[in-house]
């Protein structure tokens, strides 16, 4: 491969990257006055983290929908008791792990039944 | 707080980020030595991007031999709601913090740690930023690096099932913020079930026609990401305007 061409894609990468990252911390100054803009500022990064969680979460690359699901809503009720983030992401994903490996037995049973 | 002790907070709250970064990264190290690309390479772009999307998308578009200009483009897309999150998070930023130390908060603004400083109650600081970026920076690196020297050491499964932590860390981001504020739940579902209509209409489009590119580019996550959470962001904030006890 290209080392030239391979090396200026990484360049392509780094440049898109980061300036979309730092451009508005360069045009952000001080507070804003405004009341509408401000409430937009408040509820916009929840806005954010909604859109890319839905519904890409239950579409995940080699998983099935039950186990998607079941880490979705083990993530959702420890949160909402408060747990500590690694407790969130250590019981979510080792039960999606459980729900995966069983994933073919409970839709075999289900055809079965 | 000290500097030191910001610092060492931030570490505290930062490092389980990188649990959910370094199946990702294993992947993408993996997906890189499988396309032939060096290690060097690799390395660099990680330590030079520190996303993962990005990464994957330019790797694609290397391995097809796109032209430079598309590689800008569908990188400057995909990107674009870079800007959303940086606008969010430089509002919380403490006003005194200089510029150059402006420059290193934006190279760690990934989606995750975004998710997570945002929540913090008050002004965020420098030093603080810098310790809730600093493992899972270099545990991208390390994550990518080990994933092209030893290739598929994990299976499959396992990496697929870390790939849920990543959602989990957004999830623990919002579910808190969700449950004591009316207006953010509100917005939350709103947004989720834009970016879900939104994903369903770019079905719709294939990229035959130029109006079916443009419109498959506008529906695309990031324009999604974009469209969606502005428009629902506006729509609440119109509802519900905050209180002034917010600003601190």
């Amino acid at each position: 491969m290209n080392a030239g061409y391979v090396w200026t894609c990484v360049l392509i990468l780094f440049v898109t990257t980061y300036f979309t990252r730092l451009l508005p911390f360069l045009i952000f100054k001080g507070n804003i006055k405004n009341k509408f803009i401000r409430s937009i500022l408040a509820y916009l990064p929840y806005a954010v983290l909604s859109s890319i969680i839905f519904p890409e979460v239950f579409e995940q690359k080699g998983m099935g929908l039950l186990p998607a699901v079941v880490g979705f809503f083990v993530a959702v009720i420890l949160s909402y008791k408060e747990k500590s983030l690694i407790i969130v992401l250590a019981f979510s994903s080792i039960l999606t792990y459980v729900f995966m490996v069983l994933d073919p037995y409970i839709t075999s049973f289900l055809h079965l039944s | 707080m000290e500097k030191k002790s910001l610092f060492k907070s931030g570490l505290k709250d930062g490092y389980p980020i990188s649990l959910g970064y370094l199946p990702v990264a294993f992947t993408v190290g993996i997906g890189a030595s499988n396309m032939g690309l060096t290690l060097p390479t690799s390395v660099a772009m990680a330590l030079l991007s520190f996303t993962g999307v990005g990464q994957l998308t330019v790797m694609d578009l290397i391995s097809t031999q796109e032209r430079y200009i598309g590689i800008f483009l569908a990188l400057l897309v995909i990107n674009l709601r870079n800007i959303v999150l940086s606008l969010a998070l430089a509002g919380k930023l403490d006003p005194k913090i200089g510029f150059g130390k402006k420059l290193f908060i934006a190279m760690g603004n990934t989606d995750e740690i975004f998710a997570l400083t945002i929540r913090k109650e008050g002004k965020l600081q420098a030093n603080y930023l810098f310790g809730v970026m600093a493992v899972p920076y270099f545990a991208w690196a390390l994550g990518v690096m080990i994933g092209g020297l030893v290739g598929d050491v994990l299976p499959h499964q396992i990496t697929a099932a870390l790939g849920m932590a990543l959602y989990a860390m957004i999830i623990a981001a919002l579910i808190p913020a969700v449950k004591e504020s009316r207006p953010i739940f509100y917005v939350a579902i709103l947004s989720g079930i834009l970016s879900c209509v939104f994903k369903w209409l770019n079905t719709l489009f294939n990229g035959d026609s130029a109006i079916g590119q443009l419109f498959s580019a506008l529906f695309s996550k990031s324009g999604v990401i974009i469209i969606g959470s502005l428009l629902s962001a506006l729509i609440i904030a119109y509802k519900f305007p905050v209180k002034d006890k917010e600003d601190k």
